[in-house]
């Protein structure tokens, strides 16, 4: 093969790499950057991250001391948010309490997208009896109305955060094991695949470089709007009980406990069912834009 | 000379998008008198579709300038009420796509009879009538049973059929049919056409026919519009357009079309494609694919002139000494 | 239909058995011996050898879910720990309260989500469109617990209009209701918009439009039939949510329905009260699911049961 022939060659790899990579994300980028709602819902998840790094350096107080003094006092310029029935700063444990509501939330999702996207994945490349085998078992998870399948998770691994992780990254996974498999056969018979195959190529290197980056775009929008459905989940959670234990500071345990003086002091209970639901209205925002900017027909 | 039932006069019709103002109908003159069957002829985003659905208010683009007359009203001027009373009952319009534009969840009578329910005030029982009778008309077997089903059940060509009976059921003056055989097989697209024209010769239904396809124009129209890009290029009888044909791009046209006794083993294509609309008009839109374009048509438009009687086109080519010297289009 | 109905509901046992099998493993994949949870931290060997021979555990699992399975078969589910009765009669009890509290928020779901979702959906991108859209997106995000108490504030301690809990009376369901279907009315109004918009795109809708209809009849008989597919899916699906969402909405308004029935149950780990309640919601949700299924034939006629 002489250089030239060679250079020609580099050259239409490079420019269809460039086509590939390039131009739908910056597409998507502008279409991403017209969207108003995304845009806010982006610097939502941004500033609650921010709080949730920086707790230590912004809380006013100590989340977990108790100060008998001032109990159940209302918003005040000492405390913006009042306090509790400990007469702790409800504005620092709100603080503290994105940490954990932020930390369910990604790694419980985190845990879904590796099993469901994998199960699905081999689902839907395979085919047969291993599909029929993994569907059904999704399909049966399905069956349970998916609060009360945590609900029965954490009831048997017994309360705490850990558990509630666990409980949250099991329930949404046949929700990513459904989409990835509908995304691994949608893009199996393509001609590029079959190409790659009759090259060769193993079956792992065909889904990992061929198929799973084809169904990127619909797990980044489902990832973001299930963190939403996690958080939410994990606070109804703790509100029962089954989650964060006293004295950590979780959204929905507060308001749990803030329940009992509603009557004399309703910001108790108030104040953290705000928080629980800006912050899952910031992934739902993002989680919308981002599916209009990805791809605006997918059914999410 | 008989009345004008429907009259396009300066029609723009302008979409404005993200992307800029798109002129899909740009200075448009057509008329149709009773009775009388004319086709709009031109390739796709020649501005044909928009044009007939600007003539039943339908468009989503907007109507910048222009006035279009029916039956002596100015219907740019009428209320959504009563354009509203026009529509499915003296104009009515059937559609290219026979598979997409029947609801699929109500039944062929429903659908058919719903037309003489909002304008004649039937009842259930008069519009079923009415819908079986429609059926029986545009040639459906079991018309009676096929009243009850739904779409999914019947084929393409009896699908139009049914849009016909349903476009035809308050017996309108005038039908406007946007690709009517399309997107059916040739024999069903004969068919169809020889039911059109039965209809009009028993009814007397005027017709503007929407085509891209010049044999269906052959068949089935007294007068031909072509147009280009927006715009009307040439208009003429019939007979006029297929044996004298002034226009380059209907001389391209009429040149891409397949005769038998063809010795040419290639068919003609016109070079290049329709501008993408929305590009400014400075000069004949058509310069750049015309095998005789000069130095003015990209410079200046070109007017539409009557270069016979009832023959117009839009070309520089007529001006300059009528135009026959060298160019005389051998047609044949 | 009736070869259809008999098929689904034959369809639905692999599906039951499958629930009742990971209800099952869910159970008694509990760390430790369920027996040493059930007889305390402090119990004896022999205290727990009792509650092991008492409850079959020390048979293999096998047998011992296929005992379960055929006490499942007869109505029986076993008996609670905590109140020694059992545990089907009093889920049964429980029962109606959840079912109308179920109802009653499907009915808030329905009637605000459809509005809400066609009225966005008439003038899209409007004023209207766009605020009742980010009314629906906070909707979907606000935890229904805290929307249940944020009611009891108002309706209940400042206004005193209606009762704060209970569950004997119809006004004891009210705001539970609204608490309950307003999340998913939220959920509804966003897919009812979108399915509008894709159908009103559609070529019939034109075609209806050239006969002369009003633009009204376009929306609610044209548009709305064929969007209905969607809706009448994400009403079933929203179901299941709502079942789940009854165990937070009952213990808000201290409701004795089967939600908080599973709470006290997980409280007092009451194992064979919270495989039994479980498995009888998930049974409820596969029901309606197939009372879905028949829903769409309603709907549209493509749809053949044969």
């Amino acid at each position: 093969m002489s250089d030239t022939d060679v250079s020609v060659q580099v050259a239409t790899q490079a420019a269809e790499v460039s086509y590939q990579r390039r131009s739908p994300w910056a597409s998507m980028l502008r279409r991403f950057r017209k969207n108003k709602r995304a845009l806010v819902g982006f610097w939502m998840v941004v500033v609650f991250v921010g709080i949730a790094v920086f707790a230590q350096a912004i809380a006013p107080y100590d989340p977990i001391e108790q100060n008998m003094d001032v109990i159940l006092q209302p918003p005040s310029a000492d405390h913006l948010f009042g306090t509790d029935e400990y007469g702790r700063d409800i504005l620092s444990r709100i603080i503290y309490g994105s940490q954990i509501s932020l930390m369910i939330g990604i790694v419980g999702v985190l845990i879904s997208v590796v099993i469901g996207v994998g199960l699905g994945t081999v689902s839907g490349y395979f085919g047969g009896r291993t599909d029929m085998f993994i569907m059904r078992i999704m399909d049966i998870f399905m069956a349970f109305p998916s609060f009360l399948l945590a609900l029965a998770i954490v009831s048997v691994l017994g309360p705490g955060m850990v558990n509630v992780m666990i409980a949250i990254g099991i329930f949404s996974v046949p929700t990513f094991a459904r989409i990835s498999r509908s995304a691994v056969i949608s893009v199996k018979n393509k001609e590029f695949i079959e190409a790659a195959k009759s090259m060769g190529a193993s079956h792992a290197r065909v889904i990992f470089k061929h198929v799973l980056p084809n169904s990127v775009a619909p797990i980044i929008v489902l990832s973001t709007m299930r963190i939403a459905t996690a958080i939410l989940t994990a606070s109804g959670l703790s509100f029962l009980g089954m989650g964060a234990q006293p004295p950590t500071p979780e959204w929905g345990a507060m308001l749990s406990t803030g329940r009992e003086y509603l009557r004399t002091a309703p910001h108790v209970s108030t104040i953290p069912g705000l928080a629980i639901m800006f912050m899952v209205l910031a992934f739902n925002m993002l989680g919308d834009g981002l599916r209009d900017a990805l791809d605006p027909k997918m059914k999410l | 000379m008989e009345r004008k039932l429907l009259e396009i006069k300066g029609l723009k019709t302008y979409f404005y998008t993200d992307e800029g103002v798109v002129a899909a109908v740009d200075g448009v003159d057509i008329s149709i008198r009773a009775g009388e069957t004319v086709g709009i002829v031109g390739e796709s985003g020649s501005g044909k579709s928009v044009t007939s659905l600007t003539a039943m208010r339908l468009t989503p683009g907007k109507v910048v300038e222009g006035s279009i007359t029916f039956d002596g009203k100015e219907i740019l001027g009428l209320s959504e009420e009563e354009m509203r009373e026009i529509r499915g009952n003296e104009m009515a319009m059937i559609f290219q796509e026979p598979m997409t534009s029947l609801n699929p969840v109500f039944t062929i009578g429903d659908q058919i009879g719903e037309a003489v329910r909002i304008h004649r005030n039937y009842s259930k029982a008069q519009a079923r009538a009415r819908a079986v009778e429609m059926l029986k008309l545009v040639g459906i077997p079991r018309a009676e049973q096929i009243v009850d089903e739904y779409p999914h059940r019947l084929s393409g060509g009896m699908r139009q059929r049914v849009m016909i009976a349903m476009a035809m059921a308050c017996d309108p003056k005038l039908l406007i049919a946007d690709e009517p055989t399309t997107a059916l097989d040739v024999t069903i697209q004969a068919q169809i056409l020889d039911l059109m024209s039965e209809l009009k010769a028993s009814k007397g239904t005027a017709i503007l026919l929407i085509t891209h396809d010049l044999g269906v124009v052959a068949e089935m129209c007294d007068r031909v519009v072509v147009m280009y890009d927006g715009r009307v290029v040439e208009e003429s009888d019939v007979v006029t357009l297929f044996t004298h044909p002034r226009h380059p791009y209907t001389q391209g046209l009429m040149k891409s079309m397949p005769t038998l006794d063809s010795e040419e083993k290639r068919l003609y294509s016109i070079k290049g494609s329709v501008p993408a609309q929305g590009s400014l008009r400075i000069g004949c839109s058509f310069a750049p694919r015309c095998e005789h374009a000069m130095a003015i048509c990209r410079e200046q438009s070109p007017p539409l002139q009557e270069i016979e009687l009832g023959h117009f086109s839009r070309c520089f080519l007529h001006a300059s000494a009528e135009g026959r010297t060298g160019h005389e289009p051998a047609v044949h | 239909m009736l070869g259809y109905i008999a098929k689904r509901l034959l369809q639905m046992i692999p599906t039951l058995i499958g629930v009742s099998i990971l209800c099952f493993i869910i159970i008694h994949s509990v760390p430790g011996d369920p027996a040493n949870l059930i007889a305390g931290v402090d119990a004896t060997a022999e205290e727990i050898q009792i509650v092991k021979e008492r409850l079959g555990l020390d048979r293999p699992l096998y047998e011992q879910y296929g005992s379960y399975v055929m006490g499942l078969l007869q109505g029986d589910m076993g008996k609670s720990l905590r109140s020694d009765r059992p545990v089907a009669e009093e889920l049964l009890t429980r029962f109606p309260s959840t079912i109308m509290l179920t109802m009653l928020s499907v009915v808030v779901m329905v009637l605000v989500g459809l509005f809400a979702g066609i009225m966005s959906a008439i003038r899209p991108n409007s004023m209207r469109d766009n605020a009742t859209m980010m009314v629906s997106l906070f909707g979907i995000s606000m935890p229904v617990f805290w929307s249940g108490i944020m009611l009891i504030l108002v309706f209940s301690y400042y206004l005193q209009w209606l009762p704060s809990g209970g569950s004997t009376q119809l006004k004891h369901y009210i705001l539970p209701a609204i608490a309950l279907g307003l999340s998913s009315s939220a959920v509804l109004a966003r897919l009812t918009r979108s399915s509008i918009l894709e159908v009103i795109h559609q070529d019939f809708i034109r075609t209806a439009r050239a006969k002369g209809v009003r633009e009204k009849l376009i929306i609610y008989k044209h548009t709305l039939k064929n969007a209905l597919i969607p809706i009448i899916t994400i009403v079933g699906l929203e179901f299941g949510h709502l079942l789940g969402g009854a165990v937070l909405t009952e213990t808000v308004f201290s409701m004795n329905g089967i939600g908080r029935y599973i709470i006290q149950s997980i409280q007092f780990r009451d194992y064979p009260a919270i495989q039994g309640s479980i498995l009888f919601v998930a049974a409820i949700f596969v029901i309606v699911n197939l009372v879905v299924d028949l829903c769409y034939g309603a709907v549209d006629p493509r749809i053949r049961y044969d």
